[in-house]
């Protein structure tokens, strides 16, 4: 017995045995779980499997990025669902970012009232619930707008009325693909440009105008290629015919509701989060890069801003995380998204509770990976290099 | 040839006031041409604006009726929609004559706030934490009941405000020593509880709320033995407990990150056990350090609760929203408007009232070291 407890006194039997017992205990709550599941799913008569995806889906969805039909599969339905998430999260976190940057400058700003009109704004949208902001944007501001025959025409190309946005699309012709290229070659060729500059000025610290340079690659690659091809993108301006508007591309009212919605909320905590980010790097920073002579622009694009993203990235990739995880807010307002179909039409139809809860949960969680993924990458890359 | 005598240097004129109130206004309005624009852009804004609140809010603004019909006027707020409804707003479908449980519960939760804001002396400590265990016990006696001779109420007729206070409460409660334990587990020198605490924590924090909440909902009554039924808002409920306490185990863990490793070394080194040294010399230390963080994660809990509307809960905005739905509420969209404003401000107290709170334990704590 004494043997026993001097045994279980030792630190590394003691640790093992408690990790070894989480384990049996989870391995055993798993397999209790499995069992009646089963017996459940037995007694209810439901098939398991994911078999059922390729049936026909048979309902509408109103916003797709590739052909859909109510013919279309349910595999078909996830995947347009699925591109209409990744859709609104893109374009609102670039949006929301954008925003936030105006909204930190201004709340760093030395004008007092401008610097108020920052506080008011982060504390007013960040501290109103999300979806709360969508309803008014959906259910109360966008029905302010007028009907579709008294549109708002805004230079006889884009229109905008309660049931949407319609602006022109445009057309790509023969040639298209060529100044495509030129577009993705330039941005290549501009990038090497940079590193060699950064790398020569690493080494012999004589400066080269990558940026300026690197603008005018960019620029006038894509245009002299577009010139010779005789500009192969046209426009499709929206007309309205008998009914409707013929030609264009229209965005959704619940589109627009959940862009809206998304970036003002999300852009108060990035404002937040980039001003917290230029306000913690030391003020000696500053001054010192002022008494060497730099001149603004470069005190803050080399000594401000390097060091700042660093404090930066973190919470901006939790927020970015947090944007893509709120979408799944649509689907109170109507826009069909991921969540919505899988939620919605989906669950009712098939009953297949338990696989939509794993396309689910799978979907979004390999979404939040991914961009954590990236935000990684970019964390390491711009990381302070210790020795 | 240089002449002996530099010319004369007129004197320059005396620098622009910098003290004194127009000196004030200058440094912090009028600085250079683009700070006078602003200010004068930010001024007619604030004119409009504010002009236009007025307008909308009070001077045009119905405040009694009892239909759509007693808002004619689209230019100004309907009020009215506020007025005629509140009870239901505030106690959701509690029974009338039982409002005064609900009351000692709003009260009960103001005291509770009340002992964590103000200092009571060498008593604080004890009364926060008889507080914190005491709130919870109490608030499910005077709301469900049935026990002491209370009437027993299901979960399922809260509503309105009363639903999105209970469900924070339960989330700001369950999540707390949930999160603990999970940030003890995750920062754990045992490998296996380390790890199987950072994909508990990550799992919850991958997926989106309202994903988590319906999978409770849909799939609980699979995974429990047949003949068991769980409420489903208690399913709600365990939801909410649940991925919230992934967000607080976050904030411990920033907590137990914050304490220098000395103080780990020192407690070993006089010999305590892990539990006591967790007990005495670490936890006190790490959860005053995470308690401003906590407070945020509480605003994003009080605003996630609205969340629950869209599985059919009429919470403070559920409730808001069906009202809406109402016949003879449905009308053109300024009315729309009234009422999320009124759910905005009710939202805004709590939610900026916690922030305030959280930025002054910040200070203090700032000027504290």
């Amino acid at each position: 017995m004494n043997d026993l407890l001097s045994y279980w006194r030792r630190g590394s039997v003691r640790s093992l045995t408690y990790q070894w017992g989480l384990v049996a205990a989870i391995v055993l709550a798993l397999l209790w779980l499995f069992d009646t599941a089963n017996t459940n799913l037995d007694r209810l008569g439901i098939q398991t499997g994911f078999d059922f995806l390729d049936d026909e889906a048979g309902f509408q969805i109103s916003q797709a990025l590739f052909p859909y039909t109510a013919q279309s599969t349910y595999i078909d339905a996830l995947l347009v669902t699925f591109s209409n998430t990744i859709i609104v999260s893109l374009i609102a976190a670039l949006l929301a970012t954008l925003l936030g940057f105006f909204i930190a400058l201004s709340r760093l700003s030395d004008n007092l009232l401008l610097r108020k009109f920052g506080d008011v704004y982060v504390e007013m949208f960040r501290n109103i619930p999300l979806l709360l902001q969508l309803f008014f944007w959906y259910f109360a501001a966008l029905k302010l707008l007028p009907p579709k025959r008294e549109s708002i025409n805004l230079f006889d190309a884009a229109f905008l009325n309660i049931e949407g946005f319609v602006v022109p699309a445009p057309v790509l012709e023969a040639g298209a693909s060529a100044v495509i290229w030129a577009i993705v070659i330039s941005f290549v060729l501009a990038f090497g440009i940079w590193r060699w500059a950064k790398n020569r000025q690493v080494r012999t610290g004589e400066p080269f105008p990558s940026f300026i340079i690197g603008l005018g690659i960019v620029i006038v690659i894509p245009f002299a290629v577009a010139w010779i091809q005789d500009f192969p993108v046209s426009w499709e301006i929206p007309k309205f015919g008998r009914f409707n508007f013929e030609g264009g591309v229209g965005l959704q009212p619940e589109f627009t509701a959940m862009l809206i919605g998304l970036t003002l909320y999300n852009g108060a905590f990035i404002g937040e989060i980039i001003r917290a980010g230029i306000l913690s790097v030391h003020k000696g920073q500053r001054e010192a890069a002022n008494s060497i002579g730099l001149t603004q622009m470069q005190v803050y694009s080399q000594i401000i801003v390097p060091q700042a993203m660093r404090l930066i990235i973190p919470p901006l990739t939790n927020q970015y995380l947090n944007l893509t995880k709120s979408t799944a807010l649509a689907a109170a307002v109507g826009y069909p998204d991921f969540f919505w179909a899988l939620s919605g039409a989906i669950s009712a139809q098939t009953g297949q509770v338990l696989e939509i809860q794993a396309i689910t949960l799978f979907g979004y969680l390999g979404v939040s990976l991914f961009i954590a993924a990236i935000m990684a990458v970019y964390n390491h890359a711009t990381r302070i290099p210790e020795r | 040839m240089e002449p002996a005598l530099k010319p004369f240097i007129e004197p320059q004129p005396p620098p622009l006031q910098s003290s004194g109130l127009i000196g004030w206004l200058r440094a912090n309005f009028f600085s250079s041409w683009f700070n006078t624009f602003v200010t004068l852009a930010l001024l007619w804004v604030i004119y409009q604006v504010g002009g236009f609140a007025i307008n909308w809010g009070i001077i045009n603004a119905n405040w009694v009726g009892d239909s759509a019909k007693s808002c004619p006027n689209i230019d100004g707020a309907c009020w009215a929609f506020v007025t005629e409804r509140w009870r239901l707003f505030v106690y959701g479908l509690y029974p009338q004559e039982l409002y005064w449980r609900v009351n000692v519960f709003y009260l009960l939760g103001a005291l509770t706030i009340i002992a964590f804001i103000f200092s009571f002396g060498p008593a604080t400590r004890k009364l926060r934490l008889t507080m914190f265990i005491g709130f919870p016990i109490a608030a499910y006696i005077f709301l469900v009941g049935g026990v002491f001779g209370l009437e027993h109420i299901t979960p399922e007729s809260f509503g309105g405000l009363l639903l999105t206070l209970v469900i924070a409460t339960v989330g700001i409660f369950g999540s707390i020593p949930l999160g603990l334990i999970l940030a003890l587990g995750r920062t754990s020198d045992l490998k296996v509880i380390s790890k199987v605490c950072t994909y508990f924590i990550e799992f919850w924090r991958g997926v989106p709320h309202i994903a988590v909440i319906v999978m409770f909902v849909a799939l609980l009554p699979i995974f429990i033995p047949d003949g068991n039924k769980i409420d489903i808002v208690v399913r709600a409920f365990i939801a909410f407990a649940a991925f919230n306490s992934a967000y607080m185990a976050e904030v411990f863990r920033g907590g137990l990150q914050s304490i220098p490793s000395g103080q780990f070394e020192a407690s070993k080194a006089i010999g305590l056990s892990y539990w006591k040294m967790m007990g005495y010399i670490i936890l006190p230390q790490a959860i005053r350090n995470s308690v401003p963080a906590l407070v945020n994660t509480c605003i994003s809990i009080f605003k996630e609760t609205t969340i629950v509307l869209l599985i059919g809960f009429s919470d403070f905005l559920g409730i808001i929203q069906l009202s809406l739905e109402d016949p003879k509420w449905l009308g053109p969209p300024h009315i729309f408007s009234s009422a999320y404003v009124f759910a905005a401000l009710i939202y805004f107290t709590f939610t900026y009232g916690m922030s305030k709170y959280s930025l002054r334990l910040e200070n203090r704590s700032n000027v504290a070291q």
